[in-house]
């Protein structure tokens, strides 16, 4: 690379330990040219894994990393003569609690059912190789005292210990009735085992064997826990990587030791949306400035919305995040998209829900609110949305257009039901159950 | 009817911000609580208590609404108050409404009084602001709730006693002033009662949705910053305000003014910069507590003049075993602070920290030449490096050196 001869070089190393050194970060120069006194103020983004170079004049600097966590670190910069300063930064502080599988997605199947278990806390795993360990020491202890053989639990040589108890999942088609949790075709169907298991967690990855049906033909991962609760996780399928030019598998993980929403958390592996995913994942809260940044670089939003052919559930994805990060009274070039994408794809849900949001934000007529009602009556006849924002704006947009159309209410008291079963912390809609209650005699 | 929580009213015709606080902190049905049952109220206790920073807390955001908000545009116009204490206390300001006695103590019932009238208060115009401030208990149920004073108070309907949190703030969008502020500092932990899963809606929505056409079709702009986030706790101090409290306050004082917006605290910043302060105040007490937003951007207040946090640190950390005098100076300012090795000794002392206020953010009130000098016997010699001082916070890195 070459280096200008006054200038400064920025890159991010993320958390040391962690990975979201993975991801963008805004950096912006402020300060003073020493000779002419002139202030300088620039702004960029520092794209994940790169550096990048800023020729400035001779003079002291402030540079201002936002990022991911949403987190601001500054550090003075002082340029002198015909010198180049390269400075990278790192986040210093740990990371907050929470897990985000959708962050997690691309490491080893290992590592994601690990990193989990540190963030719940979740000891099972460690706590059963602990257990399968003991016999080996206590046979080498019972060498050296016999009077010890007592003070451990022992298994007979050609015996495991019991697998701790973990959950079960089976796959459901169809629309779910979210009240009961099931669907008609529930009963009879086989769990299906995972692909890799640690403790009691485990993570399942889902794909079709064959050509994708439908977008309409919804599919279900209903997970039975341990506790006897049920957990209902919708899967986002099928969803299409142009990267890859390849379907990609849902991701499924359980671990029951999770208390921070549901212990089912769902994920597809899709390199060029990750940001977009993870920030719909963290329940949105890391930091929006850096991956609006990252987004706009890239156009990321427009195009995937452009694209819903190939891909209606990411152009939902995308038009969420564009509706949540920009301003409500800015219109965008793909506003007039969302409508088409909803008439296209009548029975994903959450296509109506961005079209109506859209619309209730940025109303250009007195008619657009009757527009909005109409596609919100659309959403709620194609079923439960596939994403947990879809839920929470579906409940909202119902609840403010009842005033004004009085047969929204009973729909908007469906999706509050709805609402209080999701796990808002989630980019995927996933409903929980509560273990049916011991009936005294 | 007399409003009691009003504390200051602007009469003014002219736009304004509209501002309530509720502390919640004495919950009599709750766990140590003057009507607490265990064998009643217990199960619905699910271990909460008496709280003692939202009272605090609430005491201190009403100050800086009187003392130091500052917004040209929208200056104060109302302040209302509804404090949950052990015994009913008066708010003491020269700024207050003569002959304000105590105010509310923060039952549903008081909640939805003050409410309505802050919310009628406001709808004048539709250029005001809205201000909502929360701290106390919460629950995310399902859906959040804000448990007021009354909660559990009849045990087979606790949530009589608590707010709906999400149908409230739609209802809020719906109502007249375009730009509406809230800010919820209480637990969004999971309720223990899982039979909750599913339930439309817990608590008291406090107000109803009205036609949007009477906003032109559109709701409010509302950003809605939570001290936490969902499922996690929000931690208070037992002798001060809560932590997010804390770092709020530092935020409205300039810390989260945008140097893009002519130096405005907006709500984009604000969520940014309370994830900052709150980052390093969390881990300092070893608690984990980031805060969220749902936000849309506008702009809240103006500062007067801007604090700095400025966190010097050196090489050699070995220089903070002994006394370090250190001093931040421009022009005629000096900020002087005394650093004393800690007792018993700290090998793991990394920095120091001292706080700097610019009046101004032009070059002559921001660049600071900052000068560490160290006794005779010192193996370090004295040193100084020039800083620009911008908010939230600033590192300085002293090029310590050994004495020859």
């Amino acid at each position: 690379m070459r280096v200008s001869p006054t200038g400064i070089t920025i890159s991010f190393g993320g958390t040391p330990g962690g990975n979201d050194g993975n991801r963008p970060v805004v950096a912006r120069i402020s300060g003073f040219a020493t000779e002419t006194e002139e202030a300088v103020s620039r702004e960029m983004v520092v794209p994940a894994g790169e550096s990048i170079q800023q020729l400035l004049p001779q003079g002291l600097y402030n540079v201002q990393l936002t990022l991911p966590s949403g987190r601001i670190i500054q550090r003075n910069v002082k340029i002198a003569e015909d010198t180049h300063e390269t400075y990278r930064f790192f986040e210093d502080f740990a990371p907050g609690a929470g897990f985000s599988l959708q962050e997690a997605i691309n490491q080893p199947d290992r590592d994601i059912l690990a990193i989990a278990a540190n963030s719940s806390g979740n000891t099972s795993g460690a706590d059963y190789e602990a257990i399968l360990r003991k016999p080996t020491d206590a046979v080498a202890l019972q060498k050296r005292d016999r009077d010890l053989k007592f003070a451990t639990r022992t298994f007979p040589s050609n015996e495991e210990p019991p697998l701790p108890p973990r959950a079960t999942l089976v796959q459901l088609d169809g629309p779910i009735d979210p009240v009961s949790g099931t669907t008609p075709d529930a009963i009879g169907r086989s769990p299906i085992e995972p692909a890799e298991q640690h403790g009691d967690s485990a993570l399942w990855r889902i794909h079709y064997e064959s050509d994708p049906p439908e977008q309409s033909t919804r599919r279900w991962a209903r997970v039975a826990l341990p506790n006897g609760g049920v957990e209902l996780a919708s899967l986002p399928l099928p969803w299409f990587c142009p990267d890859t030019n390849k379907f990609s598998s849902a991701e499924v993980l359980v671990d029951p030791a999770r208390s921070e929403g549901a212990a089912t958390s769902v994920a597809v592996r899709d390199r060029r949306l990750a940001g977009l995913l993870a920030f719909l994942d963290r329940g949105q809260a890391s930091s929006a400035a850096p991956l609006l940044a990252e987004l706009e670089r890239q156009d990321i939003i427009g195009q995937t919305i452009w694209s819903k052919m190939s891909n209606p559930l990411a152009a939902c994805a995308a038009a969420y995040v564009g509706l949540a990060v920009y301003p409500p009274n800015e219109h965008e070039q793909w506003d007039v998209w969302l409508s088409n994408c909803m008439e296209r794809f009548p029975g994903v849900p959450d296509a109506a829900i961005v079209h109506a949001r859209r619309l209730v934000l940025r109303p250009t007529s007195a008619g657009d609110n009757a527009l909005a009602a109409e596609a919100l009556r659309l959403a709620c006849a194609a079923g439960t949305p596939f994403f947990s924002a879809g839920v929470l704006l579906l409940r909202e947009m119902l609840i403010l257009l009842s005033a004004d159309h009085e047969d929204l209410k009973p729909l908007a008291k469906k999706a509050g039901i709805l609402a209080g079963r999701l796990d808002a912390s989630q980019a995927f809609t996933v409903l929980r159950y509560a273990p049916a209650k011991a009936v005294a005699a | 009817m007399t409003d009691r929580a009003l504390i200051f009213h602007d009469p003014a015709k002219r736009a304004g911000t509209h501002v309530i606080l509720i502390g919640i902190g004495d919950y009599p049905w709750l766990e140590d609580g003057s009507k607490f049952v265990a064998a009643k109220n217990e199960e619905n206790a699910m271990g909460m208590g008496q709280l003692a920073a939202p009272p605090v807390s609430m005491r201190r955001m009403a100050d800086w609404f009187l003392d130091s908000f500052d917004n040209p545009d929208r200056p104060l116009a109302s302040l209302s108050l509804l404090l949950s204490e052990k015994t009913p206390n008066l708010y003491k300001h020269g700024r207050a409404l003569p002959g304000v006695g105590a105010v509310p103590r923060g039952t549903i019932n008081e909640v939805q009084t003050a409410i309505a009238a802050w919310v009628q208060r406001a709808s004048g115009r539709r250029d005001n602001a809205l201000v909502f401030g929360f701290c106390g208990h919460g629950l995310q149920s399902g859906n959040p709730v804000l448990l007021c004073r009354d909660y559990g108070k009849i045990p087979q309907s606790r949530f009589q006693g608590a707010i709906d949190f999400e149908q409230f703030r739609i209802a809020l969008s719906t109502n007249q002033p375009d730009t509406q502020l809230l800010l919820v500092d209480a637990c969004r932990t999971p309720d223990l009662d899982d039979s909750q899963l599913g339930q439309a809606t817990p608590g008291n929505a406090l107000l109803d949705v009205q036609s949007l056409t009477k906003r032109d079709n559109a709701p409010a702009v509302q950003s809605v910053h939570f001290a936490t986030s969902l499922y996690s706790q929000a931690w208070g101090r037992n002798d001060g305000p809560s932590l997010f409290t804390e770092v709020l306050l530092k935020a409205l004082n300039g810390g989260a003014a945008e140097q893009t917006a002519n130096w405005w605290v907006t709500t984009s910043r604000l969520h940014t910069v309370l994830s900052t302060y709150l980052q390093r105040a969390s881990m300092a007490e070893g608690v984990v507590q980031r805060p969220a937003a749902q936000s849309q951007d506008f702009a809240i207040s103006k500062p007067r003049s801007i604090a700095v946090d400025v966190y010097v640190s050196s090489l050699e950390p070995a220089i903070w075993q002994e006394v370090v005098n250190i001093k931040a100076r421009r022009g005629n300012f000096e900020e002087v602070f005394v650093h004393k090795p800690p007792a018993p000794p700290d090998l793991d002392f990394k920095n120091c920290s001292l706080r700097l206020v610019n009046p101004t953010q032009r070059p002559a009130d921001v660049i600071y030449d900052v000068q560490a000098s160290f006794g005779p016997e010192s193996l370090y010699q004295d040193c100084t490096e020039k800083i620009i001082a911008y908010p939230p916070e600033v590192s300085c890195d002293l090029p310590v050196s050994k004495r020859p």
